[in-house]
Parts: C-alpha cells; structure tokens; sequence
C-alpha cells in the first residue's frame, strides 16, 4: 500500500464551491415555504372539514326542532278535543299504519297461548 | 468536542436574526470535506453535488439532535456517508433487472470524465475500491484519504474499533492482490 497514490483525483466545476452555499440556502428554504405551503393547505382542509361537520349538525339540529314544535301542536290539537281520532287519521299519509300501530300498542303485551286460549273457549 | 468556532456557528443558528449566517458559515467551514467524502463514494460529480445539499439541508433540520458531545464535522461525515450509502443502496435495488450498471457507470465516469484528474495508477485504485463492499469502500476511504483515526471513524460510523480494523485491513488486502493481477 505504501507505493499506492493517494491523491484526490476528484476535481470540480470552476467556482463551485462559491455558489454553494448560496444554492443549498436556496435550496432549504423553497423547503421550508413547501412545507409551510402544505402544511397551510393541510390545516385549511380541517377547517374546512370542520365547518362543514358544523354546518351538517346544525342542519340536522333544526330539522329535529321542526319535529319537536310539530308534534307538540299536533298533541295540543289532539288533547284539546280539535282534532278527533278521524280527522288524525284523515291527515296521515298511512291511516293503516297508525291503526296497526294503535292496536299492536293496545294488544301487544297481552300474549295469550294456545292452552289459554282453549280454556278461555272451554269457558 | 466541539470548537469555539462550531459554538458560534450553532449559537447564530439558534437565533433566528442570524440563523442563516450560522447556516452560511456552517457551510463554508464543512462544504470541501463533507463533499469529498461523498465524491470519493459516488464519483459522479452530480450525485455528490445533490447528496451534499441533501446533507446540510438535513443537518439544518436536525440541529436539535445534535449532541455537543460531538464536534459538528463528526455528525455531519455521519450524515453525509449515511446519505452516500443511501443513495448507492437505491442505485443497486433500481438496477435489480439492470439495464445499466451503476458501478459501471462509475467506472465509465473515472475513464472519462472532465473532473477527474490524476494518473493512470490512481483511476485504477479508485476503480479496485468499486469492487469492494460498499461499507469496507467507505472504511478505506475515511482511513486511507481523509487520514481519520479509528476512534473518529468509530463515532462517524457506529461502528467498534475493532470492526473498523478488521474491515480495513480485508480491504487493503482486496484491494493489493488486485493491483498485483493487473
């Protein structure tokens, strides 16, 4: 090894050890602005979620308050003897449904079995 | 340990009125070292002049970490050798069904390009050393060309002493036997 060179045998283009600095400086802030950029563009993109999750629930919010104040007059009407059971059912897109509904709420927990229901005839 | 000059260079940086003063004079103090040792690992001027800008835009944002245990060079040959062997890593796993070589790129380099000066005996040490692993290349490099002592190469590395020893020693034996067969 000892009759091995040890020149350095890399050389570089004229002045370019001058410009360096300038050129890495450059270099790591147009990074930095990117990421400011993209890290702007991320936090604008959570707001904008944000918002928008907020302006959903109170959507939601005030089409529920409408049902709330809705069936408050209804009961109201209903209680104060205006609207009877016909004049309900007359309103409603689907009487055979509220029916259904009135009777299964009715009859519902009254179970009767078959053995019960015999003795019942029986008697 | 670091020097005085490396304490005034980190306490510019740390003050964002002189930060990039700090930055500047980092660079200049390193920027010839710290780019011969990634040149003699990657030889094409260009991929050195990227993989430099690379390391001090790197050892800009990791300032933090850094220990003053250490002095700043020692850290930033860490850098700069990691990023070499990064960049060489990737040019082997590209070149997996290769169409071109890489290594023989850097060969080709050696004959032929502008920015390589030098006599015939010393392109064909530096085209022995591509034969070499890459990580006993680096080895040689930083004990036989830049004249470190093992205990630096140790701290830049990771590596023990002992190790780097071992590794050296196979590489001049590669790299001598080969000679001799040219």
């Amino acid at each position: 090894m000892k009759n091995l060179p040890k020149k350095n045998i890399f050389s570089v283009p004229d002045h370019y050890f001058e410009n360096l600095s300038d050129q890495i400086i450059e270099k790591n802030s147009n990074q930095r602005s990117r990421m400011i950029y993209f890290r702007s563009m991320a936090a604008a993109a959570v707001v904008l979620v944000g918002v928008a999750l907020f302006v959903f629930r109170q959507d939601h919010i005030q089409t529920d308050h409408i049902h709330i104040s809705m069936s408050d007059d209804i009961n109201l009407y209903i209680n104060a003897g205006y609207w009877g059971a016909e004049d309900v059912l007359s309103l409603s897109d689907d009487p055979d449904l509220i029916l259904e509904q009135i009777i299964s709420e009715e009859w519902g927990n009254y179970n009767v079995n078959e053995m019960e229901f015999e003795a019942d005839m029986w008697y | 340990m670091m020097s005085l000059s490396d304490l005034e260079i980190l306490t510019l940086i740390q003050n964002p009125q002189t930060r990039d003063k700090g930055y500047r004079l980092l660079i200049n103090a390193y920027q010839k070292r710290v780019y011969h040792i990634i040149r003699k690992m990657v030889i094409v001027h260009e991929d050195a002049d990227d993989i430099t800008q690379n390391t001090f835009i790197k050892a800009f944002k990791n300032l933090e970490n850094f220990h003053s245990n250490s002095s700043l060079f020692t850290w930033l040959y860490r850098i700069a050798t990691n990023e070499s062997l990064n960049f060489l890593e990737k040019k082997k796993r590209r070149f997996f069904f290769p169409i071109e070589d890489h290594e023989e790129v850097m060969k080709n380099y050696i004959d032929e390009s502008y920015h390589i000066d030098g006599e015939e005996i010393d392109r064909r040490l530096q085209k022995s050393l591509l034969n070499l692993p890459l990580k006993q290349r680096l080895v040689f490099n930083l004990k036989y060309f830049e004249d470190l002592s093992y205990d630096e190469m140790s701290k830049i590395t990771e590596t023990s002493v002992g190790a780097l020893k071992a590794s050296y020693h196979h590489a001049v034996k590669k790299i001598e036997n080969e000679l001799k067969q040219e």
